[in-house]
């Protein structure tokens, strides 16, 4: 084996031991006393395969361990010294015979380099598997194989998140969910999937008080602005009573400046994460006017459509109902006062109490579902669920 | 019609037909969704066996047939025309009743050859979310049958997990 076949990892042996025997006192880097069941291998793990980041969240000696890796990836043409070229700079790749695909960041890096023959690819567009690109299930896989590798034991559970149904124009996730659960049972995992705005509401704990003080936790409204879409679940003591999502959130702000002021997507963005604040908009600046604008038209599309799914399933709360706000596209500052104001200049068929922006906003929904994904875990070691039902 | 009662004097959260009711709230479940989605959701079973929801009303949703009464048609018929019995129209009944009872029913009779009587056959259904992901299994693992990648699996942040444990506490008592 040469030295470039050995910088590259076979998936096999990435894997971990498919048959360790269950409640064999095997103490995995993931394993910990006080969280997770004794005694057990099994791992539970919250992943967020999102349009731009594919993230993953596990208890490790009673920390949350959260990773990422930017959703993205350029195919690089074959060459015999590619291989050598990739491992010397330390590029990650996935390779499929003499197909290379440099994934994550270093794509954006390659893609800098090689300006006009390589472009970035995305295996997901508008918070589904991109219906354009022909290799997302391949790079994917690559990327979900290689990240989680095989389930150590028949108990261990991956939560992962899907879009609620589409409120407006956006494609159905059927084929999405289907083919995101099919990528990791072939691994051996048991698969829960929630809605993203309820791994919102379970990372984010609002809660509804009675008339006599007592608090109801885990209910409220949960909205997560991705770069695909915007989410909204409402959810009770912690089960979903409605859901929705819709097209527009941080691409198509990103789009619509970009067009209106003639600047790149990718200058757009740089200046959303790296400046923009909704408290201070210096209105002589085309990107910043432009920016609030348009985040303005999709927050009120948002409400707007959330206020008209709400009316329709006839549900009723009495006292106001919490916000919590996660994802990328809510980063910018003062994103939550926004949101409060346009909710409250709405005729909305719910009281809305605190609208407030998660700590972490970016890594709230991976934590969310590593909450539900401990749960599953705990329910099967302890036998109160079989694998068919979670 | 099939109207519920929250006997409870909290709310009832029915999540799977996404319906949430206050306290002796009563709802026509049939206004909600189909008929066969609502006899077949585990949370509205769950509550009637634990006697939180209470069935007020439930009728048939089989069984309505939509058959002439002969004898009240006949009966509007003379009524309409001042008691009077006229030959046309009593011809007319006469042939309409031959027409409907030489109507084919809806019950579609399999007749190849192939089926014996007792043969039963299944319905087509649309493929359930097992099969379809188990297809789905198949395919990327034939895709990824000579995939390899240097990516090593990478933990860049951690953050305190005390905040979890409570919130796991909590869940399993309200789940």
């Amino acid at each position: 084996m040469n030295a470039h076949q050995k910088a590259v990892h076979n998936v096999a042996s990435l894997k971990r031991p498919a048959s360790v025997a269950p409640n064999a006192p095997v103490k995995t880097a993931n394993n910990t006393e006080s969280l997770q069941a004794q005694e057990s291998p099994a791992r539970a793990v919250g992943v967020d395969v999102g349009t731009m980041f594919f993230q993953t969240a596990e208890l490790v000696d009673d920390k949350i361990s959260v990773s990422a890796v930017r959703n993205a990836f350029v195919e690089i043409p074959y060459s015999s010294e590619l291989e050598e070229i990739l491992t010397r700079n330390g590029w990650r790749y996935v390779k499929d015979g003499t197909q290379y695909f440099v994934v994550g960041d270093d794509s954006m890096q390659v893609a800098k380099l090689f300006p006009g023959s390589v472009e970035i690819r995305r295996p997901l567009q508008d918070g589904v598997l991109n219906r354009d690109e022909p290799k997302k299930s391949l790079v994917l896989s690559g990327v979900i194989e290689s990240s989680l590798g095989k389930a150590p034991d028949e108990n261990s559970v991956i939560c992962t998140c899907v879009s609620s149904p589409c409120a407006d124009a956006g494609q159905d996730s059927t084929f999405h969910t289907a083919r995101l659960k099919a990528m990791f049972t072939r691994l051996g995992w048991n698969v829960k999937v929630i809605e993203e705005g309820l791994a919102v509401i379970l990372s984010e704990r609002p809660s509804v008080v009675l008339d006599d003080g007592t608090e109801v936790p885990f209910s409220g409204i949960g909205m997560s602005f991705g770069a695909g879409r915007a989410n909204c679940v409402v959810a009770y003591k912690g089960m979903q009573v409605l859901g929705m999502s819709v097209s527009r959130s941080g691409d198509w702000v990103d789009k619509q400046v970009s067009e209106q002021t003639a600047v790149p997507v990718s200058q757009v963005i740089d200046f959303k994460e790296r400046v923009l604040d909704f408290e201070n908009i210096d209105e002589d600046n085309d990107i910043a006017f432009a920016l609030d604008a348009y985040y303005d038209a999709m927050l009120r599309h948002v409400v707007g459509l959330f206020a008209k799914k709400f009316t329709e399933v006839k549900s009723q709360f009495d006292k106001p109902l919490d916000v919590v706000i996660a994802g990328g596209t809510s980063m910018p500052k003062g994103f939550e006062k926004k949101l409060a104001r346009i909710m409250s200049s709405v005729n909305l068929p719910f009281k809305i109490g605190d609208v407030r922006k998660a700590a972490d906003p970016r890594n709230s929904v991976c934590s969310g579902l590593l909450t539900s994904a401990q749960i599953v875990k705990n329910r099967l070691v302890k036998g109160v669920i079989t694998r068919e039902q979670v | 019609m099939f109207l519920v009662v929250n006997t409870t004097r909290q709310h009832l959260s029915l999540g799977d037909i996404k319906v949430v009711l206050s306290p002796s709230q009563s709802i026509d479940l049939d206004n909600v969704a189909d008929r066969r989605i609502v006899e077949a959701s585990p949370s509205v079973k769950k509550a009637v066996v634990a006697g939180y929801l209470r069935v007020v009303t439930k009728d048939s949703s089989h069984g309505r047939h939509n058959t002439i009464d002969m004898d009240e048609l006949r009966k509007i018929v003379r009524e309409e025309n001042d008691g009077k019995t006229i030959s046309a129209i009593a011809e007319s009944l006469a042939e309409l009743k031959s027409m409907l009872s030489s109507m084919p029913t809806t019950q579609v009779v399999h007749v190849s050859s192939r089926f014996e009587k007792n043969d039963v056959i299944e319905p087509i259904s649309e493929p359930q979310a097992e099969n379809l992901v188990a297809i789905h299994e198949k395919v990327v693992s034939r895709m990824a049958s000579n995939l390899s990648t240097n990516i090593d699996p990478q933990k860049s942040k951690s953050k305190d997990a005390s905040d979890m444990k409570k919130k796991l506490d909590e869940l399993e008592g309200l789940l």
